[in-house]
């Protein structure tokens, strides 16, 4: 008869033979989406408090991210890891896809709006880099959560998004370079110098894989403005000192 | 606290407390971490192509009962009775002839790695599954916790919310069973 501790190591080799496909890069965002919205009405509040109060330990946990992957080099390819700055996720990918020359932002389509004019249609403060001036186009997404502005055109356009809200996010990006932690405006930020993919993600926690594209280098921060939470990214061709600068200047 | 650690190096028990306290981002890592055995527990188990779906459901559960987890055996155990559950919720949504087939992986699953005897390897283990799958079901699920899952005796306990004891003689049962069945071919 089959002595006990053989059969015991056959049955682990059994288990371990079993395969299984990998869960949902995404499950960890589509729980989230979910619990956020079956959350009840009146926590919404208590919740919003909450999310004010652990900014510090956010950062922490970003900063404990951003330490692990730096000592890592390359990326670690099996642990799907990822840093949040506000309503952005930076997921951690091991090689580039192909293809990775940026494609330009997409300028606000349809009629250019003032910036007067989107701001009404965003329940979140919109700020205005000073260092960049009157926007040469401003465009609001279909489902108002996002405003897009840009300067300039080619090779020196400089795109900056902004969207309210700290609870679910907005854009998703696969990055594989060095992330840089930076600061602006005191505040924690990131800065991905090399071209990447991004995807929009909505309100229900979807990924929107057929409006993704390649993203050039791009600045990520967060400004309070009155009673909001926004989050900014800037992206264009230009050096983290540059960047920090516009950023800085929103007002 | 967290400073010079990587987040892989936190404990469950400090994640669940933040994820607690309202940090979303600390559940995501929970869900990161324990979700690719709550998904092979699902398959284990028969939940077949809804495993994601099982494995989605039974995190968004647990993040309601968060505040109820208590750290003493684990947050991995906690989860994967929550898993139990959820699959067996599946089973009896699909009827009785669904959950007859549970704990049913097809042989294609199965995979080795070494060519020169794969075939008797395979084969091997496709006999000794059917074994397994021929087991009355509280025999089958303890097998299927501590082996193939490759939980501890007190994990599986916790899992399938059995006293220790319990475990210990029906692990001994199903084995008894096991090394007859299989010294017989």
């Amino acid at each position: 008869m089959i002595e006990l501790g053989d059969l015991e190591e056959e049955l682990r080799a059994l288990g371990r033979s079993i395969t299984v496909d990998p869960p949902a890069d995404d499950l960890a965002q589509r729980v989230l989406a979910r619990v956020l919205a079956e959350r009840p009405g009146p926590f919404t509040r208590a919740w919003r408090w909450l999310v004010r109060s652990r900014r510090r330990l956010v950062a922490m946990i970003i900063a404990a991210l951003i330490i692990g992957l730096g000592l890592t080099p390359p990326v670690r390819a099996t642990v799907l890891e990822w840093l949040r700055i506000g309503g952005v996720v930076i997921k951690t990918a091991p090689t580039p896809a192909t293809g990775t020359s940026p494609n330009p932002p997409p300028t606000a389509s349809g009629r250019s709006i003032t910036v007067a004019e989107a701001q009404r249609l965003v329940d979140f403060p919109l700020g205005l880099p000073e260092e960049l001036g009157t926007p040469a186009r401003v465009g609001v997404s279909d489902d108002r959560r996002v405003v897009s502005m840009d300067w300039g055109s080619g090779a020196t356009q400089i795109h900056l998004d902004q969207f309210g809200g700290q609870l679910s996010w907005v854009f998703i990006k696969q990055y594989w370079g060095d992330v840089t932690p930076t600061m602006v405006g005191g505040r924690d930020a990131v800065w991905l110098a090399k071209s990447h993919p991004i995807v929009y993600v909505d309100r229900r926690g979807d990924e929107h894989t057929e409006q993704a594209r390649i993203s050039g280098p791009s600045l990520v921060w967060q400004r309070t403005a009155g009673q909001s939470e926004v989050t900014l990214r800037l992206e264009g061709n230009v050096s983290l000192a540059r960047a920090l600068t516009i950023a800085e200047s929103v007002r | 606290m967290l400073s010079n650690e990587a987040i892989s190096e936190v404990s469950d028990a400090d994640l669940v407390a933040k994820a607690v306290a309202g940090d979303a981002s600390a559940f995501a890592h929970l869900v990161h971490r324990h979700a690719p055995i709550a998904k092979r527990m699902a398959r284990l188990w028969g939940a077949g192509a809804d495993a994601d779906d099982v494995v989605q459901d039974a995190f968004v559960k647990a993040h309601a009962a968060l505040a109820r987890f208590r750290s003493t055996g684990g947050f991995r155990p906690w989860l994967l009775s929550i898993v139990h559950n959820e699959t067996r919720n599946l089973h009896r949504g699909r009827g009785r002839r669904a959950a007859r087939e549970s704990l049913a992986p097809l042989p294609d699953d199965l995979t080795t790695s070494d060519p020169e005897e794969e075939a008797i390897i395979v084969d091997r283990r496709r006999r000794l599954l059917a074994t397994i799958r021929e087991l009355p079901v509280e025999l089958r699920e303890v097998v299927a916790c501590r082996y193939l899952l490759e939980l501890t005796e007190a994990e599986t306990a916790l899992t399938l919310k059995l006293p220790a004891g319990t475990v210990k003689s029906r692990l001994h049962r199903a084995l008894s069973t096991l090394r007859t069945e299989v010294s017989d071919d």
